[in-house]
């Protein structure tokens, strides 16, 4: 630990915690509470992280050797709401089949990550009985069916439309061509559904049911193009363009993305970086897509820990204490959900600066946020840009929606708010809780600061191996209470927001979270962090030493002077990283 | 495309079978992991995507068959085949009002067993269980239960276990009986996380087990209402898996090791839903009734309504010899445990079922209680949901006893035993001092009515007594380091 922080979790522990951790109780009851309430002094200390690297952040430091293999690319299942827009696309329906799949997604992680994309038996009912309904509906009568198959096979040569039709589907549900033994598969399967039907349409059914279910359509496999070259093995041109396609908009790739494909036009890295640009955009190339836009901010909602938001959001009561907060309800708790992502919405779709993450003057207000921060203006339902009060907020950290996640029902949770800055914007996660402690702080109370009962709970040194980097940080955002609100005065006192963190190595102590704000907002720490979510979201595994060369990229995209997110991506996608895969051994 | 292109036709006309491909790629000269036996040995980072072409592995298969041989006998003394029901309660509990007083045999029960009077001489009462593998932690805690291994993933929420669970690998085992039953295990909870916290089964490393949420569900499930839809269904699932079958044998190929791996969960989900398509399609020997589950939504003033639903439709399914092994959530762990229990008077006045999202001294939610657990009051509330619990089970096994089994009075008791436990020992994350319990004998196996107490047993030694038996001859569960063996004085 540096020395400054020593000096600050010392200043912490000046009095013992003996008055609020639970004093260890008669003797003979001792067997069990008393016992195992002290402290484990033979336990490792909690903070040494094994996983951690060397500096405590779980940040890539390996440098980028030109021509490594790249890292593993792990076999990615569709998550739900990635095979929700594609069954869309591929069949025009307005079914959203998923929406009855079993829910996997963990908070704290990315929907995108392969450890969240198993298939469970009952999983696997699904996707078969989706894969009924969705084949009965796109042949439900004649229209339909002249659609799917994109011919009428009462015209002309049936056998020639059903080819047509075989080879075009499976083509588009597979995302590339299928192979001749693929091809004779599904016409048998056609042809076994009309002996069976005794119609056109049993026999499309059967297609477009065996198509669905097929592990080629649930899952984004990567076989290459048999090419290897120093460990890496080239992707087709269709499994570029599908890479292209889920990572910006999460479905199935558009005609021109598949047209690209088919002229092996994406093998360079500026036809890849155009198809980013246009992919993250509506048809006018000015408005964000609106795929593309739901795709950020589902990953940004996941990165910034949003779920919680939502679950009050569905049922506000409880979540805070109604007397000191009567104005939080669900439409508050939504406004303040639809400010972040609008404002990560800005990142990405607004040339946004990496130093914005976290140091932007500016937010996105509606009337309920603009009475909350106490921004004067005429403000209504919609949500403008407006430039932030500066003594008071900054970026994403004093949005009220973190601020309120990150707290508890009747004050705010250092703790948490310490945790999530160390976790999601650092890249410094501390350990676990460990055992034998009381995690619990006392009750507020009228006398004291809630800083004060916060110091009081962690002075003990063995929780201050953790809480020493946690609560520092957390104490930032002080000012800030249980629904976000700036406030200077608590208890009839002035707030002591003092403290401050480990950033790039260096210790920043700041006055408060506005202060930290400004010290890190352009640190490669924040940079680097923002760079690991986005590559996760990216490749559905966090990165390791192995991706070096593409994580480097990256952050000299977002740190030249006039670059910004979508940099970023374009160079995610320009690197050779993004086209090869680690060659099987 | 795809480089290598070997019609499965080919094969097929060739070899003449319909089972799936890896003695076929052998025999073209295409390199194949060998299958890797369960070995408990390695670490589980390194345990291969253990795909069910691996399993089952024969020492399964053997057990598998003794298995089947050994209930049968007991069938002909009238004892039902054995089973195992788990049930987990979340955050642990208040020691000094769990823990019974007195002797191996002249114990007296504390406040929170006392609901479980009536059957005090069917329990085993277990002091100085430890799970040695995770010391601290729910989440670690619910990922090492009943894998026996350390949780794998670099942050808190990311963690998942690392190996099959004890109650799937018996699960494996009753599928691989000649007289298995429709369902290799029930997997039940009743709301909350699906994943880290909210459940310990676990198919292989990382590959939970979804929960079951619904007792209408679960019901649907067990006992498909209309025959003949049931029947179209069926027969529009075996086309399709058929199919997905085929594609995936060709695709298989095509692949390199790791996807492969990661393909065999897909191939695993192929194999147990063809198992229970072919299973389901046997006549049911009983019949479950008309049973009328709660509609409530799956929230907090439910609870007591849904777990009840849970423990009717998982006793309907074992009466139906549907499966013999089940695991059962109660709720989730840890600090997603906010919720309250209005029911007992628990909870803030503005809503006492809902939850409680104040984490200081005030709060009710059951996670910050549990922490905070030295308090009158918190000693108090805690005692009476640990006796909240507690009744449940009792609610469990009256029900087991009152259901009969087989035509000599015998019930479904007396061929079941019921682990009851939590993932920690109380709300200071400690996993020392389990508060566990066994509730029936297993059919003979275990000699009951007692409480036992040992100098720190590994939880693991538990598990392997009950994976022998249940007919597992193995005599270690888990990481080899931890588990010494069955846990002595158990056996009847």
């Amino acid at each position: 630990m540096r020395a400054w922080l020593r000096t600050l979790s010392a200043a912490l522990a000046l009095a013992a915690c003996a008055g609020e951790a639970p004093a260890p109780t008669a003797p003979d009851a001792a067997s069990d509470a008393a016992v195992d309430a002290a402290p484990d002094t033979t336990r490792d200390a909690p903070g040494d992280a094994a996983s951690a690297r060397d500096d405590g952040t779980l940040l890539v430091r390996a440098q980028c050797v030109a021509g490594a293999a790249p890292g593993p690319s792990p076999l990615r299942r569709l998550t739900h709401v990635e095979y929700d827009r594609t069954v869309r696309d591929l069949l025009g329906t307005a079914m959203r089949p998923a929406s009855a799949f079993d829910a996997q997604l963990r908070e704290g992680t990315l929907d995108t990550d392969v450890s969240n994309l198993t298939v469970s038996p009952s999983l696997l009912a699904r996707y078969l009985g989706a894969a009924d309904a969705l084949a009965v509906e796109a042949t439900a009568n004649a229209a339909a069916l002249i659609r799917l198959m994109g011919c009428d096979p009462a015209m002309g040569v049936e056998a020639a439309c059903v080819d047509a039709f075989v080879t075009g589907f499976a083509t588009r549900a597979w995302r590339r061509p299928p192979s001749a033994d693929e091809r004779a598969t599904l016409r048998a399967r056609f042809d076994a559904g009309r002996a069976a039907g005794g119609n056109v349409a049993s026999g499309a059914r059967a297609v477009v049911r065996a198509a669905l279910s097929s592990p080629l359509f649930l899952y984004r496999i990567e076989v290459g193009d048999g090419r290897t070259a120093g460990g890496r093995l080239g992707l087709t041109p269709w499994e570029v363009a599908t890479r292209l396609s889920y990572l910006v908009r999460g479905t199935m790739p558009d005609a021109a993305l598949f047209d690209a494909a088919s002229r092996n036009l994406l093998a360079t890295p500026a036809e890849r970086a155009a198809q980013v640009r246009r992919l993250l955009r509506a048809a006018d190339m000015t408005a964000p897509h609106p795929d593309a836009r739901d795709v950020v901010r589902r990953f940004h909602a996941q990165w910034w820990g949003l779920g919680a938001l939502d679950a009050m959001i569905e049922r506000p009561d409880g979540q805070r204490d109604a007397a000191r907060y009567p104005e939080f309800n669900a439409d508050l708790a939504r406004s303040m959900r639809e400010e972040t992502l609008r404002f990560g919405d800005a990142l990405v779709f607004e040339t946004g600066r990496v130093s914005d993450l976290v140091g932007a003057s500016y937010s996105f207000l509606d009337a309920r946020m603009a009475r909350l921060y106490g921004v004067a203006g005429t403000f209504d339902a919609t949500f403008r840009r407006v430039t932030l009060p500066a003594a008071q907020r900054a970026g994403l950290l004093t949005q009220a929606s973190l601020l309120t996640v990150n707290a508890g029902g009747a004050v705010a949770s250092p703790i948490k708010r310490g945790v999530f800055v160390l976790d999601r914007v650092l890249c410094a996660p501390p350990q676990p809780v460990p055992g034998g402690v009381n995690n619990v702080p006392p009750a507020p109370d009228a006398t004291r600061s809630n800083r004060a009962r916060f110091e009081a709970h962690t002075r003990d040194p063995y929780c201050a191996s953790c809480h020493g980097r946690i609560d520092p940080l957390g104490f930032t955002f002080e000012h800030y209470d249980a629904i976000g609100r700036w406030q200077s005065v608590e208890n009839g006192a002035p707030i002591d927001a003092r403290g401050g963190a480990e950033v790039d190595g260096v210790a920043v102590a700041a006055d408060d979270a506005v202060g930290f704000a400004a010290r890190a907002a352009a640190s490669d720490q924040v940079r680097d962090c923002a760079v690991q979510w986005w590559f996760r979201h990216a490749s559905g595994r966090a990165p390791t030493d192995a991706d070096a060369c593409a994580l480097a990229a990256m952050r000299v995209a977002l740190t030249a002077s006039d670059r910004h997110f979508e940099a970023m991506l374009v160079a995610l996608v320009s690197a050779d990283d993004f086209v090869t895969r680690a060659a099987a051994p | 495309m795809a480089p290598r292109t070997l019609s499965r036709r080919d094969i097929l006309r060739g070899l003449g079978g319909a089972a799936i491909a890896l003695p076929w790629l052998d025999a073209m000269g295409c390199k194949v992991d060998a299958p890797a036996p369960y070995d408990a040995t390695v670490t589980p980072d390194a345990i291969p995507a253990e795909g069910p072409d691996a399993a089952p592995d024969a020492t399964l298969a053997d057990a598998a068959y003794d298995a089947a041989q050994a209930d049968a006998s007991r069938m002909r003394d009238g004892v039902g085949p054995r089973r195992l029901l788990v049930v987990t309660v979340p955050n642990g509990t208040i020691p000094s009002q769990w823990f019974p007083t007195g002797g191996e045999t002249d114990f007296a029960l504390s406040p929170i067993l006392q609901p479980l009077a009536a059957h005090r001489n069917d329990l085993i009462i277990f002091k100085g269980i430890d799970n040695t593998v995770t010391p601290h932690g729910h989440f670690e805690a619910m990922c090492s239960m009943l894998t026996g291994f350390p949780q794998f993933g670099d942050r808190e929420q990311e963690f998942l276990g690392a190996s099959i669970s004890l109650d799937q690998r018996i699960a494996q085992m009753q599928i691989a009986r000649p007289d298995a039953p429709r369902f290799g295990s029930l997997v039940l909870g009743t709301n909350g996380a699906q994943s880290g916290v909210g459940v310990v089964s676990y198919r292989s490393a990382g590959n939970v087990v979804p929960k079951i949420q619904r007792a209408s569900q679960l019901f649907e499930q067990l006992f498909p209402a209309d025959a003949r839809e049931a029947a179209r269904r069926r027969a529009t699932q075996q086309s399709l898996l058929d199919g997905a079958r085929e594609d995936y044998n060709r695709l298989r190929m095509t692949l390199g090791p790791a996807d492969r791996a990661a393909l065999e969960g897909y191939l695993d989900a192929i194999r147990e839903l063809e198992r229970q398509l072919a299973a389901s399609a046997t006549a049911l020997t009983c019949d479950p009734g008309v049973p009328t589950f709660g509609t409530g939504q799956n929230d907090g003033r439910h609870l007591p309504e849904i777990t009840r639903d849970h423990i009717d439709a998982l006793v309907l399914a074992l009466r139906c010899d549907l499966t013999r092994v089940a695991t059962f959530v109660t709720r989730s762990e840890g600090a997603t445990s906010s919720y309250t229990f209005g029911w007992l008077g628990i909870g803030p006045a503005s809503d006492p079922y809902g939850i409680d999202s104040t984490d200081d001294a005030t709060s009710t939610s059951h996670h910050s209680m549990s922490h905070n657990d030295a308090t009158p009051r918190n000693v108090d509330y805690l005692t009476r949901v640990g006796r909240y619990f507690t009744g449940q089970l009792a609610y469990l096994i009256q029900k087991l006893k009152d259901t009969p089994d087989g035509p000599d009075g015998r019930s479904l008791f007396d061929s079941t035993t019921i682990l009851y436990c939590s993932p920690i020992a109380r709300g200071a994350h400690d996993t020392r001092d389990l508060p566990w319990l066994l509730a029936g004998s297993c059919g003979g196996a275990f000699r009951t009515g007692r409480y036992l107490t040992y100098e720190h047993a590994s939880h693991l030694d538990l598990l392997a007594s009950l994976q022998q038996a249940m007919g597992i001859p193995d005599e270690r569960f888990g990481a080899l380091d931890h588990c010494n063996g069955p846990l002595a004085r158990l056996r009847a």
